[in-house]
This record gives structure tokens, sequence and C-alpha cells, in this order.
């Protein structure tokens, strides 16, 4: 069976207009995100500091953004599949419109555009199950690799800025009025945040080999976590990769600032962990990215190990929690493997298992 | 149950998209948790604050003030009235 | 290439009494449903139910492909959006086509991968579906009906990956409608 390898990513997120600013905005201390809206509406928002965000037509925003992220892969083979991972797709266009989206509007007018956009030659699909679709479409796009269907593919994970994700994610009562802070005592949910993050897979080695991955949906809260769900996917997405939790020296959390969702997946966690191994989550800095965030956390994830640059912990944890956001990268060995978590409201849950062939 | 709170029982019915319970809902009988006939849940919650603030303007703080005001559909009523709601 | 064995299938246009008959599938009214859920869920049992399951086996795979979503949720949701900011909680969940997933694992105690998925080419949720390690497969092609011309359609497959010495089966028909299917017992793909 082949093996599946990131071969080259590209991001562009509220650090920056590429990876490498990013990394460069990230050591230089992040974003502060911007508030968007009127109270009692006003949201944070980690929004991609172009200069055109607040432009009428959201279709050219859009197409910028996305040609620039998947610019950053350089050179890419446009007959590949292309997975687009999106929570809210292009309802950024329409949702002020009075009559809706327009008579022919389909879930594929985006993907569409992008085909377009790209010059795309290959088959392109829309991969949607809210916040877990990136890693949804990962697995999708890593099934076909190894299975020989095709040898590389093109995950385009895409959420903009929009009013009724706020809005939706503000009547859930989700949402925290500032910085959202990740497993503190006193955090009070999750910031939205835009990205459009490209990852090219391909069978050729190269560092970042995906070992393994698992998407578990619990009907069990549809608008939350379980942690019966956690522990089942860390297992199945361990066992795909033929590893035991002890060899896991990096667990990326969810960890968005839910009161109940952070202590949920800790909860899961530690039913499959005896030790929890050194932990982060870089949702702090570039906020939710919903249906991108599995990929752009992936790319920035990767982007950090590479370079050295770390998100630095915040605020302190909550101390029932009793556990802690490592300050620095862990070192090599340790880090071989690394678990990257996204869990979603419709009770989605979802991990990679990536290893680090440096 | 006085007439003021059929509109208020109607709302919490709808927006929870529950039938009425045998008899209609009591003014004082418990509305959340499994024990009560209606067993609303968080997510019942969040949906009737929504649908309140809709209806008549009132935004319920948080999810604290969100179960004490709708322990009941009496004390839904008293606390709507006391922020100057009007419920006929 | 693999075959595939269809152990049940629901390929019909929905019947008038539709929801009364996933009233009683459920044992109750299902409740926080949008029209797009309900509909895939109603096809999704029917299926089950005509291959002898009450549940999928624990390593199967949930692959749902629309190409409208749930629309009319979507539509409504906005039209609060627009009318004073408010999307309704529900309202808001309901225009997530996830949410058919998480429906389908609380009606029949499952928990396991699922995905919803679109694509413009209706087979090729089926082919991706196949690609996995998942030897169990529940696959649904879902849309509500429109006043845009669309019409209603939950159809469903239940599928089983055969042993590779299985005689050979005829190849996989072209769209997932019913003269095609019907009276197919497995196919290769």
């Amino acid at each position: 069976m082949r093996g599946v390898f990131l071969q080259r990513s590209g991001l562009v997120c509220a650090l920056g207009a590429d990876l490498p600013a990013a990394l460069a905005c990230l050591e230089a201390g992040g974003v502060t995100p911007a508030r968007l809206g009127t109270p009692p509406q006003a949201w944070p928002c980690f929004t991609i500091a172009d200069a055109s965000a607040a432009a009428p037509d959201w279709y050219a925003r859009a197409r910028r953004l996305i040609r620039a992220a998947v610019a950053q892969c350089g050179e890419v083979d446009r007959r590949a599949p292309l997975f687009l991972a999106s929570c809210s797709l292009d309802v950024g266009a329409f949702e002020d419109a009075t009559t809706g989206p327009g008579a022919t509007h389909d879930c594929l007018v985006l993907a569409d555009a992008v085909r377009a956009w790209l010059d795309w030659q290959g088959p392109v699909h829309w991969v949607s199950t809210a916040c877990t679709s990136s890693h949804n479409a990962l697995l999708a796009a890593a099934d076909g690799i190894r299975a020989g269907a095709f040898t590389h593919a093109l995950v385009l994970g895409v959420e903009l800025h929009n009013r009724f994700s706020s809005a939706g994610f503000g009547a859930l009562q989700l949402l925290d009025v500032r910085r959202p802070r990740p497993l503190a005592a006193d955090r009070a949910g999750l910031v939205l945040g835009e990205a459009v993050a490209a990852l090219w897979l391909g069978d050729a080695s190269a560092r970042w080999r995906l070992a393994g991955g698992a998407n578990v949906v619990s009907g069990a809260d549809p608008a939350g976590a379980s942690a019966a769900a956690v522990a089942a996917m860390c297992r199945l997405a361990l066992a795909q990769a033929g590893l035991t939790p002890a060899d896991i020296g990096l667990i990326k959390l969810q960890a968005a600032g839910s009161p109940a969702n952070d202590a949920t997946e800790l909860a899961g966690l530690r039913a499959v962990f005896a030790t929890l191994p050194a932990l982060t989550t870089l949702k702090a800095e570039i906020g939710h990215t919903l249906g991108a965030s599995g990929a752009a956390e992936l790319a920035l994830l990767c982007a950090c190990l590479e370079s050295g640059v770390w998100p630095r912990p915040r605020a302190a944890a909550e101390p029932a929690l009793d556990a802690a956001f490592a300050s620095r990268p862990p070192e090599a060995p340790a880090r071989r493997y690394l678990l990257a978590n996204i869990l979603g409201f419709g009770g989605g849950h979802s991990t990679l298992v990536v290893e680090d062939c440096a | 149950m006085t007439p003021s709170l059929a509109p208020l029982a109607e709302l919490i019915l709808e927006s929870c998209d529950k039938d009425a319970p045998a008899g209609g809902l009591a003014p004082d009988e418990i509305l959340f948790g499994p024990e009560a006939r209606l067993a609303l849940d968080s997510l019942d919650a969040l949906q009737v604050s929504v649908a309140i603030h809709k209806r008549f303007g009132v935004r319920i703080a948080d999810s604290k003030e969100t179960r004490r005001a709708m322990a009941t559909l009496a004390t839904l009523a008293d606390y709507l009235v006391a922020q100057g709601a009007r419920l006929d | 290439m693999s075959q595939w064995q269809i152990l049940g299938r629901w390929l019909a246009a929905p019947p008038a009494d539709w929801r009364d008959r996933l009233v009683a599938r459920l044992g109750s009214r299902p409740r926080r449903l949008g029209p797009w859920c309900e509909l895939g869920l109603f096809g999704a049992l029917e299926c089950l139910a005509d291959a002898g399951e009450t549940r999928l086996p624990e390593a199967a795979l949930v692959s749902v492909a629309s190409l409208h979503g749930p629309d009319r949720a979507l539509r409504d949701a906005l039209a609060q959006l627009r009318e004073d900011g408010l999307p309704l909680p529900l309202g808001f969940l309901q225009s997530q086509p996830n949410q058919l997933l998480a429906h389908f694992c609380a009606a029949t105690g499952w928990q396991g991968d699922a995905r919803t998925l679109g694509t413009r080419a209706p087979l090729d949720a089926l082919r991706i579906a196949t690609q996995g390690a998942a030897d169990e497969l529940l696959l649904g092609w879902v849309d509500e009906d429109g006043k845009h011309g669309h019409v209603a359609c939950s159809r469903w497959l239940r599928l089983r990956r055969q042993p590779a010495d299985a005689s050979a089966a005829p190849p996989c028909p072209g769209a997932p409608d019913l003269p095609a299917w019907l009276g197919l017992d497995a196919f290769r793909l």
C-alpha cells in the first residue's frame, strides 16, 4: 500500500498572507482578533488582513485568497482530484440578498468557481462535515492515494467571514467576546477565524507522512463533543498507524476555548493516554477556522515544527484539568509522531496521526 | 392557564418542536430535565432564549440566568414582565 | 477494483406518506430535524430495514451525497438573519448537512465514520467511499424537492465488500437510479 505524504502546503490566515509571514507574526506575538458587527451581535474574528476584506465582491476576494494559498504549493498537477472543505461555502456572497441564494444556486457553486479560478482539470468534490470538513477531505484523499486510485490530491480548506456563521455560533452561545482562552479556568467560548489552506498530498516521500487518521460521528450531543467518541477516534487512528499511545509525542488539541468541549476532549484523551504527551493549540492564534481548521492547523503546525517558532501558551490551564500547553516544541525523537485533533458540532470527532520523517 | 401565559406556552412548544403535554402546560410545572413532562434540555434553552429575544426584545444574559428564568412558565412570565415585556 | 454485494437498497421516490413511515420506524415524531435531514433519515432507515438491519456494523462508513443540501433550512435561517440578525440555534444547525449524520447515529444507536459530500457526478461519492478501507458501506443520495425543478430523492444502498474469490459480478451501473440497480445483487467497481 502506498504512503501518503504532505508534499507542500499553503496558508492564508489572520497571522499572514503565507506561511513564512504567519511564522514571523507568531514569533512577534501574534495578532488580536478584529471586532466585527454591532453590539449585541459584535463578535471578535481572526480575519485575514487584506485591503479588500470589506469589499462587496465576495467571489473576487475568495478567488484572490484561494489562488494565493494554492500558489504557495508551487507546481501542482491540475488533473488530480481536488477536495474542497468548507462549512459556510459561499454564504457570505448572498447572506444579505433579500432573495437569498439565486434560483439555480447549489452546494457546488463555489467548487465550480474554484475549478475555473485554478483552471483545475481533475474532479472537484466538496466535503462537508462542519468543523471536521478538512480532516475528512484529507482522509478521503489519503484513501484514494493509498488505494492507488490517484497519486496526488489537493485538499483546499476555505472559510471566510460571514455574518451567518457568527450569528449562528452566537445563538448557540459558543463564542467568547475576548481572545479565546483554551483550557483556561475562565474560558468562555471560541472565536471564529478566516483561513484558506492548501495541502498538496502525494505518494512520494516527504518530511510529513499521514500515518493514520479517524473520523467518528456520535449522536450523543448535536452541539458538542463526546469523550467516548474522542477516545474511539484516537484508538482507531493509532490502530491504522500501527502505533500505541506511548508513540505519540505531541497532541495538537481542538481546544478552542469551549467551557464544555475543552474538558471533554481531555477526558477522552485520558481514556487512551495514561500520561498525556506534550499539548498545543493554534486556535488562540488563528481562531476557529471551522471547515478549514483541519488543513489550516496542520499546515501551520508542520511549519512551526520545521521552524521552531512555537505558539506561546497565553493563559494558565484550569488546575482541575491537570494539563498544560508546551512552551516549546518537543525535541526529536519524542515528537516523531503527532496527533492533530479537530472536533465539531454535529457530533464530529476526527484526528490525524502524522509522522515527522526528518 | 391564565390567558397571558398562553402565547408564552405556545412560543416554547413551537420553538422546541414539542407537542403540548396532556392537559396543557401548567404555569408551575418544571420545564427542564428528564423528570419534566416536557424534558427540555440545554439546546432547547438556547432556542427559547433566541425566540424570546425575537418576540419580546428581551435578551437573557447567560445560561445560568436562562435556566433560572425558564424554570417554569410562571417564572419565565415574571422574568419577562420584570424586563418590561408585554406578554399579551 | 473490488466487488460489492448489495445487502439492501431504497431507490424509489419517497412515497406520499414517507413522514409517517419515518415516525413509525423511529417510534415517535422526530424533533429538531430539518426537512432535508428528515428525508435523508427516512431513506437511510428504509435501506437498513431492506438489509434486515437496525444498526450498522461498527467499522462501516456512511457517505451522503447531495447537490443542494439542506437548502430549505439554509434559506429559512438566512431569512431570520436578515430579519433581525438572529438565526434560531436549531435553524443554524439544520443548515449544516452533517446534522443528518448525527441524527442517523442517534436514531440507530450507532457511532462511526460518516461524511457528506457534494459532487456533480453522483457515482463519485460511491467511487470515493469504495477507495477506503471500510468493507461495510451505507451510501445515500439526498435532495429535497424544490421550486427550481429538482425533485425529492433519498436513494440509499447498503453495501458489503466481497472476498476476492467471489464470482464475477457486472460492472457498476452508471447512476444511482432505479432501473439499473433493481435486480442487481452485486457489482464491480
